[in-house]
């Protein structure tokens, strides 16, 4: 493997809910352009595991070290105060305006520009200190976003009366360059033609796997460096799933890093590159996925043979 | 529910065209005066019930608020004597800063506590500004209410050749014209909240309402999207108060910012459509409407028509808090989602008007399912 910092790093991390610790000293590692799949079963600690990385449940000990990418840190790590952040009042103001000659619809976006200018005030107070490994530990879980981490919850959890379209748009909520998120929901609709057919409908009313299409579309809208996805076949018909793992594998192809979570533990080593067993909070086996896929203990355990 | 929407327009047309209407009276005119205040203290209201889906029931003190700060900078009483439009804008920031201030605390409440809490916050609201003796004269109210001309209004300024309607208006000392300032704010505030609601804020307050979770995975700060539908309802509901405070010349009894208009308020939104700002202006005119003008006038018809003495039960005054709660429960059960709901609050509610779409997505969805399995 190569010298370079890895771009997430998890060591000694600790997390659990009340008297309970679910997690007990784990580390892993996930590198740029590797899926790596998480397999164990019902209340291992996967998903836990999963919040914890991005911040919604709070780590008791050690780290979550992430790779930020410079780009991210030029978006950041700036310092800016109240005078740049009301430039950027304007500069919202003059670019939802920019364009719209009917008098209705300009007196429409500059509202809407203001309110987001006059929000980002309050809201773009996150400031980064430095690009490269960064703990995030104790980061909070919407600005953990913004540094490249998506993560694609359990069960989907899209917003079922919103439209896909709106959905979409929560997905590049943390992002200020309106034009690039609509190119980016094109490239979604591209990606998955159902939704581009759907982008009117709400959410509550597409199928299964049309919402898992549209949980991962939405995680990608924040343009991350790394993927979560937590259960990705929750559910869904055999067919489906094999249509969710081609998008994963084309996403990685397309230099996408991934840190899959799943009980489907076939797909999932069929897919990753690099696989861990997670029994009871502890870290039971790691090693190349198709070592994993064919050593028996594995086989046993978690592939029914 | 494109039809829903029509009306509103119409509606302002015919009340900005009211005033020039032969039947038309000044005191029926400062009582809608009234009727657009409270409605723009339910669109306050409807910000933060409706949009992010937080039961407040405190919001009278924020009116109170707002009433009280225009009383203490225009009153001769204190040395401030402002115009309206700065106290206005003072009540507004004031209201707005005194609900994150007292919001951002309980935050991590949720469902019934939160409630407890606003509602707690309106009953303490209440007594300072009764019990305060020393800044907001207890029960007698501030008084009067005359705030300095608006900006680039000569003080003696004329109106009365431009008077509208008989003697239409004169109520107002400096503000002749106060129906239409308020109508025309009503106005300004319903395409505010139109836009609003559109914007990226309105949709993250929709994702936030329906999974808070799911919500922070995308990035969304909850408690800043919450703090911000605080401050902007009680900025509004500040607003609501400056006006009325103006209207009446005196901030008045503080009973008039007590519990009781926090639920009248409630019942206004719930009425007339959870989340949709047409229907809550519906819900005023109907419910405040009947409470301030409508058992008035069938009072004195029963009083020509039957001569029935001043015994409670022969007016309908008397049984307005019954002929409230009778509509509320019908309301209720007949009709959850309000007169005029808004689209996705309807879906939460009835669930059986979708599956009646269900098939033919479902026969579509088929179809599409069905193509790989062929190749």
């Amino acid at each position: 493997m190569s010298t370079a910092p890895p771009l997430l790093e998890v060591r000694d991390l600790e997390a659990g809910y009340g008297p309970i610790n679910v997690l007990h000293k784990l580390s892993l590692v996930v590198n740029q352009g590797e899926i790596v799949t998480i397999i164990g079963a019902n209340g291992a600690g996967k998903t836990t595991l999963l919040n914890a990385i991005c911040g919604v449940v709070k780590a008791r000990a050690g780290e979550v070290v992430f790779n930020v990418s410079p780009e991210v840190h030029a978006r950041y790590g700036s310092t800016r105060g109240l005078v740049g952040s009301l430039v950027g009042v304007a500069s919202n103001l003059t670019r939802r305006t920019a364009g719209v000659p009917v008098v209705g619809a300009v007196t429409r976006w500059a509202t809407a520009g203001f309110v987001d200018g006059v929000l980002s005030v309050f809201a773009d107070t996150f400031r980064l200190a430095a690009s490269g490994p960064t703990a995030i530990h104790e980061v909070a879980p919407h600005n953990v976003v913004k540094l490249g981490l998506a993560q694609s919850p359990e069960g989907r959890k899209i917003f079922p009366r919103l439209t896909v379209r709106e959905n979409l748009e929560m997905g590049a909520f943390t992002r200020r360059d309106t034009f690039q998120v609509q190119a980016d929901i094109q490239k979604a609709y591209q990606m998955f033609p159902i939704l581009g057919k759907r982008q009117t409908q709400p959410g509550g009313l597409l199928s299964g796997g049309e919402q898992q299409m549209l949980a991962i579309a939405r995680a990608l809208m924040s343009r991350p460096k790394l993927l979560l996805l937590d259960e990705p076949s929750l559910g869904l018909a055999p067919q489906i799933v094999v249509q969710i793992f081609d998008v994963i594998r084309e996403l990685n192809k397309q230099g996408m890093s991934v840190l899959l979570v799943e009980q489907n533990a076939r797909m999932a080593l069929k897919v990753a590159h690099r696989g861990y067993v997670l029994e009871t909070g502890r870290i039971t086996f790691t090693d190349k996925a198709d070592v994993l896929l064919h050593d028996p203990r594995i086989r046993e355990a978690y592939l029914g043979e | 529910m494109r039809h829903a929407r029509d009306w509103v327009p119409i509606l302002f047309v015919a009340l900005f065209a009211y005033p020039f209407l032969p039947f038309a009276e000044s005191n029926r005119g400062a009582q809608f005066t009234i009727l657009f205040v409270y409605a723009i203290l339910a669109l306050a209201l409807n910000v933060v019930m409706g949009y992010t889906g937080l039961l407040h029931l405190g919001i009278a003190a924020f009116f109170g608020i707002g009433a009280y700060t225009v009383g203490i900078l225009t009153v001769p009483f204190f040395p401030f004597q402002q115009s309206f439009l700065v106290a206005a804008v003072a009540a507004m920031v004031i209201s707005a800063t005194v609900g994150v201030i007292t919001t951002a605390p309980i935050l991590r409440l949720r469902g019934d506590y939160l409630s407890l809490v606003t509602l707690g916050f309106g009953l303490i609201t209440l007594y300072a500004i009764r019990n305060l003796d020393a800044i907001t004269e207890g029960t007698k109210g501030l008084n009067p209410i005359e705030a300095g001309p608006l900006p680039g209004v000569s003080e003696d300024a004329d109106f009365s050749a431009v008077q509208v309607h008989s003697n239409w208006g004169t109520r107002w000392y400096k503000y002749p014209y106060l129906y239409f300032i308020i109508l025309g704010t009503l106005g300004m505030v319903m395409l505010f909240l139109r836009n609003l609601e559109r914007s990226r804020l309105g949709r993250a307050w929709v994702a936030l309402r329906e999974d808070e979770l799911a919500a922070t995975c995308m990035g969304l700060n909850p408690a800043r999207l919450k703090l911000a539908a605080i401050a902007l309802g009680a900025g509004l509901a500040g607003l609501a108060g400056a006006f009325y405070a103006m209207a009446l010349g005196t901030t008045g009894n503080p009973q008039a910012y007590d519990f009781t208009l926090s639920m009248i308020m409630v019942c206004c939104v719930i009425l007339g459509g959870l989340g949709n700002r047409s229907g809550v202006l519906l819900g005023v005119f109907l419910l405040m409407g009947f409470d301030r003008i409508a058992t008035n006038l069938l009072d004195n018809y029963l009083q020509e028509q039957f001569d029935a003495g001043a015994r409670t039960y022969y007016k309908v005054s008397g049984w307005k808090i019954i002929i409230f709660g009778s509509v509320l429960i019908l309301m209720m059960r007949f009709r959850p989602e309000g007169l005029l709901p808004e689209t996705r609050h309807q879906r939460e509610l009835h669930p059986d008007a979708e599956k009646k779409e269900e098939p033919q997505i479902n026969a579509e969805n088929a179809d599409q399912d069905r193509k790989p399995s062929l190749n």
